[in-house]
């Protein structure tokens, strides 16, 4: 991830001087380094100290190992490596000012105070960014006091006013819907009663009609019967007439004559 | 090496990403109790679960009522049936009264 992170080509760094001063937030004009030590080499504690460079959740951190400013960790490490091990630390460090000193009187370098006062255009740009304020105001430092309540910074009133138009709004939603709601539970409950009575009341018109029919279906009975009678009653007078014409004169009935009182 | 200064850098920011977090934190819940606050100040849920119940206490009516309403149907039908024997059994009446005035002549 770090060789992404950076659109200078990697050769170019390691031919000048690291035009970036490690440990400012705040980009400085170049100041001329004359004795700067530019030797690879060149034992030496400007690995980066206060860094703000990480593996994975911090950027650059690669940089540290693969193109180191100071000490490689690796030579530093080989160099462990192969001197003895059961030196002390102070001794080795005695050691490494001393071999930093010779190599200092021997290997001096020195640079050309720069020319065009133009900046390389990546400190340009760094410059031009304009100064910031990280979020939480309370890690720049220690005098740096509180973060600022959010009181000083927002006025309330419009969000009371928001909120409670909020709420009445609400309000004034939900009760003609539950109004509505409730009268219309109660007029189901106003029918369900008219139902039933009614239903109760066809039930008993039904009953009577029921009556009625089976008195009136008699009729059938009586109308067959009279039907029956009528017949038979023509038949009967057919017959007593014949019965009168067979008889001889002086034992004639009278005529029929459909009276209450029938003669025999 | 890369793992040495690696974990020094990563417990770099911790510190900070927690402040951060519980920054975030207290405003979520501050906003969080403000809607609450709104949707229980207005009681609009109170009424809105009330009505609700009242129309669903009606359940059973309208279950009655629709049960009522079929069996009234059938009762109809029924009583078509009986009123067509009642026309038929009238008109039978009047063919009677006239037969039997005419057995009286």
């Amino acid at each position: 991830m770090g060789s992404e992170q950076s659109s200078v080509p990697p050769k170019k760094q390691a031919q000048r001087a690291p035009p970036v001063r490690r440990g400012h937030t705040i980009a400085v004009s170049n100041l001329p380094e004359t004795s700067r030590a530019t030797d690879p080499t060149a034992s030496g504690n400007n690995s980066p100290g206060t860094s703000i460079c990480s593996d994975s959740e911090l950027p650059y951190i690669s940089y540290t190992v693969d193109r180191p400013i100071g000490d490689s960790p690796k030579t530093s490490a080989k160099n462990q490596r192969t001197t003895d091990n059961k030196k002390s630390l102070l001794q080795r460090r005695q050691l490494s000012l001393q071999a930093r000193k010779t190599k200092r009187s021997r290997d001096i370098v020195v640079v050309k105070q720069p020319t065009d006062e133009q900046l390389d255009e990546d400190i340009q740009r760094l410059q031009e960014i304009p100064t910031f304020l990280p979020i939480m105001r309370g890690t720049l430092g220690l005098p740096g006091a509180r973060d600022p309540e959010v009181l000083e910074g927002l006025d309330y009133r419009p969000w009371v006013r928001v909120t409670t138009r909020l709420q009445a709004h609400l309000a004034a939603c939900a009760h003609p819907l539950a109004a509505d709601e409730i009268s219309l539970a109660t007029k189901i409950k106003e029918a369900d009663t008219e139902i039933s009575r009614l239903y109760s009341q066809m039930v008993d018109k039904q009953r009577a009609n029921a009556r009625h029919a089976e008195r009136l279906a008699r009729v059938h009975e009586v109308s067959h019967q009279l039907s029956r009678c009528n017949s038979l009653l023509h038949q009967t007078l057919q017959d007593i007439e014949e019965l009168n014409a067979l008889l001889p004169e002086d034992k004639r009935l009278e005529p029929f004559v459909w009276n209450i009182e029938e003669e025999h | 090496m890369t793992s040495a200064s690696s974990s020094s850098a990563r417990s770099l920011f911790a510190e900070s990403k927690q402040r951060l977090a519980e920054r975030v934190q207290v405003n979520m819940n501050n906003i969080s109790s403000l809607a609450r606050q709104i949707q229980r100040g207005s009681k609009s849920n109170e009424l809105l679960t009330k009505a609700a119940r009242d129309i669903a206490s009606t359940e059973n009516q309208m279950e009655n009522s629709e049960e009522n309403l079929k069996k009234m149907q059938l009762i109809s039908v029924h009583i078509g049936y009986q009123f067509e024997n009642i026309q038929k059994s009238a008109q039978l009446l009047t063919e009677i009264g006239e037969q039997v005035t005419a057995m009286q002549r």
